[in-house]
């Protein structure tokens, strides 16, 4: 089961700087979550409409027309909301979630040179990740702006994950190939 | 525990071999000088000491003469007659050639009275007997053997007037009262003694037995007051006390000689020691992280320092046996047969060993203690630092070392002037406390170099490094004052070597330059006749017919007899007695004067009753130009004036001269310690003397020799001196030397991985070479520029004390070819010895050396 | 354009420790293009650094052949040798390698100076390239006096004083925190982009290898994976 990814505290928070047109949200969220989470523009909306009916936004309608005009504000109940999540410590650990680890789980016992190669594609694909990654910060326009240390600190996030994922099968692979012998 | 302590002591003094071998060694040397030096003069104050208590038996009190040929026999009865004296043995002796068939020897003659003489010594005869007729000789076990003697056999010896036959009766051992270490002997009659050796009515000796009940010290008093100067009264052993002032300038720069080298021992063991633990620091840095604890740590680094003291002080005593050894050999084959003395048995003593030991491990774990606390002082986790980025090496107490240095130099020093003797002689023992003082001067630069160094460095030496070898240089001038104790270490030991190597080798210089000059007016005749003459003093004396022999012998124009020996002064103390004919000593030669006129002083000496005294003689006696000098003689004081002050080149504790016309009459004695001879022609110098040896030859034993001949023998015990010393310079050298490499090899093991760093970096491993070098260059430019300063002070100092110490008046000449030598060595020593380490550096492997911690 | 700058061709290192032969290289063929920034990767002992050690000249193979700006290091005389090294080939190290004796200006400038280069210029030269390094200010620090990561960059300077063809570095982040680690390979890679350095880089951290176009992954000896990483998108 997948847990809820915190985007409707993410909203709140981009609505906490200033208000926003809801066109304007998908992108900041973006750069905020640093790209990874792939969200589309209809969940941001979804998630929108729950806050508005929980009162936790307000919807002004601006000038122009159609849904891109509409402005989203923060309430009072909504900037309470906000302030409870970011006094929250952090319950739970990182889940496991990255099929993988049932693949290589599933492979250990019935086909092991099929693990190794799983091992081998995975790594590649993690170095790669991680170049790109390096990459991707080395392009920052390093502390000139908060929305670049924001963007490096994720980054940072990401290939230190990655490079926990790439320690994991470097055990696996140590740990297989002696069970082989 | 003491287990795993001796465990990793031997394990780490095994690990590094080489270098536990290259302190072993150098403790070695330096213990070697030491023990060398201390049995070379055991031996000679004990032969003299057994010579003395030999010859002396089981006499309370002996009678000697003041100077010359013996006293009047008459004298033997006087003494006879003082109350307490039990019994008065008379003697005569000499120092003679002995031959049999084509072997020949020197030996020690006395003239006994077998009857009386027993009571006094124990012959244990093992054949025959002791003589009873005139041509009856008994020997010594040593003489018989050297010479192959059986008891009836026929001996030939040297007397005064020429050879004369003996028959050998007897042959006893030389032990109990009768010592050995005498060298070979031989005992024949009394009055054929006498006669032999222009005796006749004379003594050399009574040896007496106080009475059981009378105190030797008033029986003393009484012969000494009956005796009024005619003859000297004293315990044996008081005479011994002549022979230690004869001996104390030898003695005194022997001394100096092995505390120098112990000086240069001791420094090899720093450096060796420091760096041991420099790279032992990760090692115990780990132990005492592991929980050993301080004291331990300490126990570990000390008790491996103990152990290659005691492999030092073993090596020190052996190798010091043999070198003692042979300098006791050569000093008296060359050197103290002058003055009569055989140092023949080194005898190595429990006492010597317990000093070698205690030198060798004491100095040691002396020199250890200080870099093993320093190293266990520091805390583990710093030692153990993975980027141990060696900060520079600062010295810590820079200020108070600087002042104690100071303190050290400028107090000594200051001393040293203010005790300067205005007039009169150095008493000894201030002359000793000199010595200390330089030590401690020298202590001064020791403890100063560590402060100096890096300043030295930063002004001269880099600037100077830089010029002639650029970044190499730069670096080599760095690495020096990296560890500027260790450092300063070395080049002082080199500075202490080519002190010594300038100062006493200067010392030698000056004094013979001195002499030459003095020997060029002094002595102009053309040849010089004795029968065994040797240095100053003669075994045997000429009879005055020889010399009206040679007089008529083609081609001589003059013979002038000339005498020289010792005379004891009313003081108690020696001096030389030179006796010549004035009125044709002024036609060959001219005495060089210090105060007075020569021509008028001559006319004086000619006239009689007068003299002239050395300086050393004016101080002594408190006497002056015009003052009288009163002489004790056989025939009761005599009274000469002072014409004048001799310039004196013998250092034999002063010189008198007196004309012959008034020894003959005070002494009555005619005979002749050699014969001057003038030649009618020059040029024909070789023709005359062969025609002496065609007509004495056969009958005599006659050594004629020119007056560049005598000029070179004289010389000749000057240089036999000094080479022993070049001996003990080269032990020196060789020590500091292999200080220069050890602390090349330490900064070198210390620095691997910035070599590695250099050679990764594109450092050419020539360049690695020079920056070692460099480093060595550096330390040889120290030590030698203080080295040559601090031994031409020395020099300074010994010729300007001379005066005081000998009564020689000596000029100070600056030793060139030493200079030369010392800048060589300076200069070349230490690169050359850095080679090793130098190359070493540079073939160290690259990535082994990076990886190096 | 690509041009081969090191190439090694069937090289094999062993040492010998006790009776037997320890094979730390063997076998590998390896081409580096002028311009890469080549990352090397493996496990403890897997012959990272002595591979490092060959390609570089500072030690010579017991078999094989190994290229180096288009010269056969085989053929060279250790001076010769030197000389390359002291002209084309930088190192950074783990432990920095400073010489304690010199100040942060004169450790950059001691290159210059071996080839003999004028002082004042040197120091000139130096002191710009310590400008590019950011330690301008800690020109007449000894390194004694700077942090590990000023060391480091120092180090670098060092090594990039006489603008060598090739950068040699082994584990030059070890002994570093990730932040200083981080400013260390940034600042090795803008030389790479900026001025086309060619870089070759031991390292056992993913994330510094990252750096590189190329990661080459050493296992016994061997080359186990090459993976160029350069114009791939995730
Ligand atoms: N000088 C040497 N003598 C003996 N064996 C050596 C030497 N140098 C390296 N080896 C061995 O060669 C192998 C490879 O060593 P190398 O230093 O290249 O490994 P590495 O990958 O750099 O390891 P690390 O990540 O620990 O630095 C190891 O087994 C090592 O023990
Ligand atoms: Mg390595």
């Amino acid at each position: 089961m997948r847990p809820p990814l915190p985007v409707k505290h993410g909203l709140l928070g981009l609505l906490a700087r200033r208000p926003r047109y809801g066109y304007e949200l998908k992108a900041e969220f973006d750069l905020l979550s640093g790209g990874f989470w792939d969200l589309n523009v209809g969940q941001i909306y979804s998630t929108l409409e729950r806050l508005l009916k929980d009162g936790l936004v307000t919807l002004d309608e601006g000038d122009g027309a159609g849904e891109g005009r509409k402005i989203y504000r923060l309430t009072p109940s909504g900037q309470a909301e906000l302030d409870l999540w970011l006094a929250q410590p952090p319950l739970k650990p990182r889940p496991l979630r990255d099929e993988v680890y049932v693949r290589l789980g599933l492979l250990v016992d019935r086909d092991v040179s099929a693990a190794f190669d799983l091992i081998e594609t995975q790594r590649r694909v993690y170095h790669l990740q991680m170049a790109e990654l390096t990459r991707q910060k080395l392009a920052l326009a390093r502390g000139q702006r908060v929305a670049d240390l924001r963007r490096e600190l994720l980054l940072d996030a990401a290939l230190l994950h990655v490079e926990a994922d790439l320690k994991w099968l470097d055990t696996c692979d140590e740990k297989l190939r002696r069970v082989r012998i | 525990m003491i287990a795993l302590y001796r465990t990793l002591a031997a394990r780490s003094l095994l690990g590094k071999k080489g270098r536990s071998l290259m302190t072993v060694l150098g403790i070695g040397l330096g213990v070697t000088m030491v023990v060398a030096v201390a049995l070379t003069n055991g031996a000679i104050m004990a032969s003299y000491q057994s010579m003395l208590e030999g010859v002396a038996g089981r006499a309370d009190l002996q009678v000697t003469a003041s100077a010359g040929q013996g006293f009047p026999i008459e004298l033997l009865d006087e003494v006879r007659a003082v109350a307490g004296v039990r019994a008065a043995v008379p003697a005569v002796s000499s120092g003679s050639p002995v031959l049999f068939g084509q072997k020949q020897t020197v030996a020690t003659i006395y003239g006994i009275d077998p009857g009386q003489d027993t009571l006094i010594r124990d012959y244990h005869l093992t054949a025959g007997q002791l003589p009873a007729g005139d041509d009856e000789l008994a020997v010594s076990a040593e003489l018989a053997g050297g010479l192959g003697l059986q008891l009836g056999d026929r001996v030939k010896l040297l007397a005064t007037t020429g050879y004369s036959e003996l028959q050998v009766v007897g042959v006893f051992e030389t032990g109990g009262t009768v010592r050995g270490s005498l060298g070979p002997f031989g005992a024949i009659r009394l009055g054929r003694a006498q006669q032999l050796f222009g005796k006749a009515g004379k003594l050399d000796t009574i040896d007496l037995l106080v009475a059981p009940g009378a105190r030797p010290e008033s029986v003393e008093q009484a012969i000494g007051q009956r005796l009024n100067g005619r003859a000297r009264v004293g315990t044996p052993l008081e005479r011994s006390r002549d022979m230690q002032k004869l001996l104390d300038s030898i003695v005194f720069t022997l001394t100096f000689a092995s505390a120098v080298s112990l000086f240069a021992g001791a420094f090899i063991v720093y450096t060796n020691v420091a760096m041991g633990v420099a790279e032992r620091r990760r090692d115990l840095s780990i132990l005492r992280a592991l929980g050993l604890r301080r004291r331990e740590a300490l126990w570990l680094v000390l008790s491996e320092a103990a152990t290659m003291g005691l492999a030092g002080a073993g090596l020190g005593l052996l190798w010091g046996y043999g070198l003692a050894s042979t300098m006791a050999q050569q000093m008296t084959g060359r050197f103290l047969v002058v003055y009569g003395i055989q140092a023949s048995q080194v005898v190595l003593g429990l006492g010597d060993v317990v000093v070698a030991l205690v030198i060798g491990l004491g100095v040691s774990v002396l020199a250890a203690y200080g870099p093993a606390r320093e190293a266990v002082a520091i805390s583990p986790v710093e030692a153990m630092r993975p980027d141990d980025v060696q900060v520079n090496g600062q010295e810590t107490h820079g200020l108070a070392r600087a002042l104690a240095g100071l303190a050290l130099i400028a107090a000594p020093a200051a001393t040293i002037f203010a005790t300067w003797p205005r007039e009169g002689m150095l008493p000894l023992p201030l002359l000793r406390l000199w010595g200390a003082l330089a030590a401690a001067v020298l202590l001064g630069v020791v403890v100063l170099l560590p402060v100096a160094l890096p300043a030295a460095n930063r002004r001269l030496l880099r600037p100077l490094q830089v010029a002639l070898f650029g970044v190499t240089g730069r670096l080599a001038s760095d690495n020096l004052v990296r560890q500027p104790r260790r450092a300063a270490a070395t080049a002082a030991a080199l500075m202490v070597s080519l002190m010594f190597m300038v100062g006493i080798g200067g010392m030698g210089v000056s004094q013979q330059a001195t002499f030459d000059r003095w020997y060029q007016k002094a002595v102009g005749w053309d040849l010089n006749v004795s029968t065994s003459f040797v240095g100053i003093g003669a075994q045997v004396e000429m009879d005055p017919a020889l010399v009206r022999t040679l007089e008529a012998v083609p081609g001589v124009r003059l013979a002038s007899p000339q005498k020289m020996g010792r005379i004891v002064l009313g003081d108690g103390e020696p001096a030389f007695l030179q006796v010549f004919d004035h009125r044709l000593l002024r036609q060959y030669s001219e005495m060089p004067l210090e105060a007075g006129s020569w021509p008028a002083a001559v006319d004086a000496l000619e006239r009689g009753g007068a003299s002239l005294i050395s300086p050393a003689i004016a101080r002594r006696l408190g006497l002056g130009l015009g003052d009288t000098l009163k002489l004790p003689s056989p025939s009761g004081e005599q009274a000469f004036r002072i014409v004048g002050i001799l310039q004196d080149v013998s250092g034999f504790g002063g010189t008198i001269e007196l004309d012959r016309q008034d020894y003959v009459r005070a002494w009555n004695d005619e005979t002749s310690t050699n014969v001057a001879l003038l030649v009618a022609d020059p040029a024909r110098v070789e023709a005359v003397r062969q025609a002496i040896l065609d007509r004495l030859g056969s009958s005599t034993n006659l050594l004629v020799r020119s007056n560049r001949e005598f000029w070179q023998e004289l010389r000749g015990y000057y240089e036999s001196f000094y080479q022993l010393m070049d001996g003990l310079v080269a032990i020196a050298i060789l020590v500091s030397g292999l200080a220069i490499a050890n602390t090349l090899f330490a900064s070198v093991l210390e620095r691997r991985r910035e070599i590695g760093i250099l050679r990764a970096v594109g450092t050419k491993r020539g360049e690695v070479v020079r920056v070692v070098l460099g480093e060595a260059l550096c330390t040889g430019l120290v030590g030698g520029s203080l080295g040559i300063a601090l031994g031409l002070g020395l020099e300074a100092l010994f010729v300007a004390s001379t005066e005081f110490i000998s009564g020689a008046a000596m000029e100070l000449v600056a030793p060139w070819r030493l200079l030369g030598m010392a800048v060589g060595v300076a200069l070349l020593l230490a690169p050359l010895v850095g080679l090793l380490p130098a190359r070493w550096a540079a073939r160290l492997d690259v990535v082994d050396a990076l990886r190096y911690e | 354009m690509s041009e081969v700058i090191a190439q090694i061709e069937r090289v094999t290192r062993e040492f010998k420790r006790g009776g037997s032969v320890v094979r730390a290289v063997d076998g590998i063929d390896l081409a580096v293009q002028r311009g890469e920034f080549v990352a090397i990767m493996g496990k403890s002992g897997s012959g990272k650094s002595t591979l490092l050690h060959l390609m570089s000249g500072l030690q010579r193979p017991t078999r094989g052949r190994v290229v180096l700006l288009g010269h056969d290091l085989g053929s060279l005389s250790d001076d010769a040798l030197t000389l390359l090294r002291r002209q084309h080939v930088g190192f950074v190290f783990q432990f920095f390698n400073l010489l304690p004796t010199l100040s942060a200006l004169e450790n950059v400038a001691l290159p210059l100076l071996l080839s003999s280069v004028r002082a004042s210029e040197a120091a000139g030269r130096a002191r710009q390239v310590l400008e590019t390094v950011g330690l301008q200010e800690r020109a007449d620090h000894k390194p004694d006096e700077l942090s590990g990561g000023q060391m480091q960059r120092v180090a670098i300077a060092r090594a990039l004083v006489n603008r060598p063809a090739l950068l040699f570095a082994d584990e030059p982040t070890g002994n570093l925190d990730s932040v200083s680690s981080e400013e260390i390979l940034t600042l090795l890679k803008t030389t790479q982009v900026e001025q086309g350095q060619t870089i070759i880089m031991v390292t056992h951290d993913a994330k510094a290898a990252a750096y590189g176009d190329r990661v080459i992954t050493l296992r016994d000896g061997r080359v186990h994976e090459d993976l160029a990483t350069r114009s791939v998108a995730v």
